[in-house]
């Protein structure tokens, strides 16, 4: 247990006068109750040599118990070593210390056995008595330290900032911590005293004054409006830079002082130009750039589309965003797309998927897209991000360009067959003449007459056979080059003049011509028609063959809508393995025959100029024979419909020519 | 010179030009037999010794074939195609006798494995000479495989 005492001021004129006085103990200190302070009085104990070595209680006060919990009836009469044998000496040496000097004394002290803090002064009431009057300090002492804490944090916190902290009073800075001066680039002195506005370039960005726009913010910072901004502040070295200020009025509402946090924002001022112009690069190009953007969300409904989307697509982007892509797709494709799309929301790509989509003029259009999925932050799917391009002109332009080189190729092989053809069947009639005309000269040197006149048959016949090649060769050369003005051509009278053309040869056969009175009349190039029929009659009545009522028939049928004109005789007919050679050019599958195997590549070149086709078909299997041909590229007569014999009416396909 | 007549199979559709080949052959008395057909149909019939050409006494089998390529119905390469790829007639010599120079038709034909290719020259004198040395060479110096099938029988 142990005590505090204190003694005060007055104690000490007390003293002197102790011996004076001497009051009765117990009367002198008759209301010491009232006291707040814990009061003692002490019998100091003193051993042969004259040393203290113990005191005594001899009275305490009410808030002696209070502050040590040490009951009155308890203490008094008793002696130190008695209640606390183990308390340390201090108390017993400075006590005694006070009344062997009769000197005053005053001492904060801990007091470990009550663990707490004690303010003590003690004085001499009469010899080998001292009065001590004690309080507890230990809060006191416990806030104090607090406070000195806090302190020593901020002060910390104030040199150790990042950020410039800067006292104003009067528009002047009073003090700064180091990170201004670093900031700033000056010395304390530079910047003390001095204003903020002499810290700022003339003008804000905003082009106000600073001084105006400073001396306005402070004055709002003063009336006790915690102000932030944005400032532009200038080094001691003349440089700039950005800042973001606060202003903190620093006591109470009135006065003047006031706090600024400056942060130099220089570095995220960049940082975030660089993401805006980065965005802004990125908005133009998605906006701007020629290639169609869309974004889907996951079931399939448009998020965003950019101009070129809707350029391509005709429609305005109000018409598109939150439709889904489906309904802008050509039926089939819909399909396609709800099958494709979960694998590529999966998946997380896709590279030149084709789709026809639908304008909004209803045409359609071929395109490819390429794009990847973007993401939520946990990895799953956001939306798409495709962009499309229109193949649909670089799909035709291929198309055109295979069937231009197949076009070419096939161009190409004819003309290489068609030399090698004339090469050889020039030659040919040459090695003729030229060996003819050797026997000859043997023939008549052996005065061999009959056969003189058999060799110059020969060579005639071989000369006239150039002759009528070359013409042919000169007509074949013309079709394509030469295009006569269409005209209204009734097939019906075509074939009846074709007729009168070879009538010498049908005639002298025996052979009846029928030709259909119910042909259509079409609209085309009459001279090459009528050569296709004359050949075609021609051909027949060559080839017709010994037969009974030997009979050729011009006639036209509807074949699925499509009108085919047919020369059928019944004669011996072509067997169906030639029936593709004979088009070809010099071909003849009767080499005793007089022709020189043009005729039919004629007809199958102009029939195929009029976008055609040209076949043999038979009509009985053992007997006759059948050319068909159609006419596409040549239209119907004009506003006219022909009637066949059953009074059908027949219709021209009308999407060609 | 051997002195065993030569039987050739003359394919060629252009009467003009079998009549000289003839007649060359004729005047150099280079074969005892030359059988002519016009298509390559036919050529093939008088190989087999089928239809018109299936009596062997009257159409022998021929020690050498002068061939044209463009032959109506069955094509000159054809036929030589059909002899070259049949163990019964490819030991048979074709030669080819075309009007083509074509390098196209001249490689074709040794790829079917024609034994000689000749073309017929526009000059008489030179078309006169190559019946000539044509009928020597294969009567003369050529070496026949001497068996029962080639046995061949004069019928002019």
């Amino acid at each position: 247990m142990s005590n505090r005492e204190r003694g005060d001021n007055f104690d000490a004129s007390d003293q002197s006068q102790g011996k004076v006085v001497n009051p009765p103990l117990h009367e002198d200190f008759s209301d010491i109750d009232k006291m707040a302070s814990g009061f003692a009085l002490k019998e100091i104990i003193l051993d042969e040599s004259g040393q203290p070595i113990d005191f005594r209680f001899l009275q305490v006060n009410a808030a002696f118990e209070t502050i040590t919990g040490l009951k009155r009836s308890d203490v008094v009469g008793r002696t130190m070593r008695e209640l606390m044998p183990n308390a340390r000496g201090l108390w017993i040496d400075r006590y005694g210390e006070v009344a062997l000097t009769g000197l005053p004394t005053r001492f904060d002290e801990y007091s470990p056995e009550l663990a707490r803090h004690l303010s003590v002064a003690a004085y001499r009431h009469a010899p080998n008595q001292v009065a001590v009057i004690f309080d507890d300090v230990t809060e006191r002492l416990r806030s104090r330290e607090r406070l000195e804490e806090r302190e020593h944090l901020f002060s910390t916190l104030f040199e150790t900032a990042n950020d410039a902290i800067f006292m104003m009073q009067g528009g002047q800075f009073i003090d700064c911590n180091e990170r201004t001066l670093e900031m700033f680039g000056c010395t304390r002195e530079q910047i003390v005293g001095a204003s903020p506005w002499e810290f700022s370039p003339e003008y804000q960005p905003d082009g106000r004054p600073s001084k105006d726009a400073a001396i306005d913010k402070i004055t709002s910072a003063i009336k006790g409006v915690r102000t932030q901004f944005e400032w532009t502040h200038k080094r001691y070295d003349g440089t700039e830079f950005s800042a973001e200020v606060s202003l903190t009025q620093l006591h109470k509402p009135g006065d003047d002082v006031i706090m600024a946090i400056v942060r130099d924002v220089t570095e995220r001022k960049i940082a975030e130009d660089k993401i805006r112009e980065s965005e802004e690069r990125f908005r133009n190009l998605f906006e701007n750039a020629p290639i169609g953007y869309q974004s889907l969300d996951a079931r399939g409904n448009f998020i965003e589309v950019n101009e070129a989307w809707c350029h391509t697509l005709g429609y305005e982007v109000d018409e598109v965003i939150g439709r889904n892509f489906s309904e802008f797709l050509e039926e089939d494709f819909g399909e396609v797309f709800r099958q494709r799309f979960p694998k590529f929301k999966k998946v997380g790509q896709v590279l030149g998927a084709e789709f026809v989509m639908k304008h909004k003029n209803g045409s359609k259009i071929l395109v490819s897209f390429n794009g990847r999925i973007g993401t939520h932050p946990d990895g799953s799917f956001k939306q798409t991000h495709c962009v499309l391009h229109d193949i649909t002109e670089q799909r035709r332009a291929e198309k055109e360009r295979d069937e231009l080189l197949e076009d070419l190729e096939a161009k190409n092989a004819e003309l290489e067959r068609f030399t090698y053809t004339v090469s050889h069947d020039l030659k040919s009639p040459l090695i003729t003449i030229q060996g003819f005309v050797g026997l000859l000269a043997d023939d008549v040197r052996a005065n061999n007459n009959e056969k003189v006149d058999k060799d110059i048959k020969r060579i005639s016949n071989a000369a006239e056979k150039m002759k009528t090649l070359l013409d042919e060769l000169l007509k074949l050369s013309r079709i394509g080059r030469q295009v006569n003005p269409s005209e209204d051509i009734h097939l019906a009278e075509l074939a009846r003049d074709a007729g009168e053309l070879v009538a010498g040869r049908i005639t002298s056969a025996g052979i009846k011509l029928k030709i259909s009175p119910s042909m259509p009349t079409v609209y085309g190039d009459r001279p090459r028609l009528l050569e296709v029929f004359q050949n075609l009659i021609d051909n027949s009545a060559k080839y017709i063959g010994d037969v009974e009522l030997p009979t050729i028939e011009v006639a036209t049928r509807i074949d699925a809508a499509e009108v085919v004109c047919f020369i059928e005789d019944n004669g011996v007919g072509i067997p169906s393995e030639y029936h593709e050679r004979v088009f070809s050019l010099f071909e003849k599958l009767d080499q005793q025959s007089d022709g020189t195997g043009v005729g039919l590549a004629l007809v199958k070149r102009i029939i195929e100029q009029h976008g055609g086709r040209i076949w043999i078909e038979n009509p009985t299997p053992d007997k006759g024979c059948r050319f068909c041909f159609t006419l596409p590229d040549v239209r119907p007569a004009r506003g006219e419909k022909e009637h066949t014999d059953e009074g059908r009416t027949v219709d021209y396909p009308s999407d060609r020519g | 010179m051997k002195g065993e007549p030569l039987t050739i199979l003359l394919i060629e559709d252009n009467a003009d030009h079998a009549e000289l080949v003839l007649r060359g052959f004729r005047d150099h008395r280079v074969a005892n037999t030359i059988f002519h057909v016009t298509d390559g149909e036919a050529a093939l019939d008088y190989l087999y010794q089928r239809g018109d050409y299936s009596d062997p006494t009257t159409c022998p089998r021929p020690h050498v074939v002068l061939l044209d390529l463009r032959l109506p119905k069955v094509d000159g390469l054809e036929v030589l195609q059909k002899v070259k790829s049949d163990d019964s007639l490819k030991r048979i010599p074709v030669v080819i006798l075309s009007t083509s120079e074509a390098e196209r038709d001249v490689a074709m034909a040794y790829d079917f494995h024609a034994n000689s290719y000749l073309v017929k020259p526009v000059d008489f004198v030179k078309f006169t000479q190559l019946m000539d040395d044509l009928g020597f060479y294969w009567l003369s110096w050529n070496t026949q495989l001497a068996d029962r099938e080639f046995s061949t029988r004069d019928i002019t």
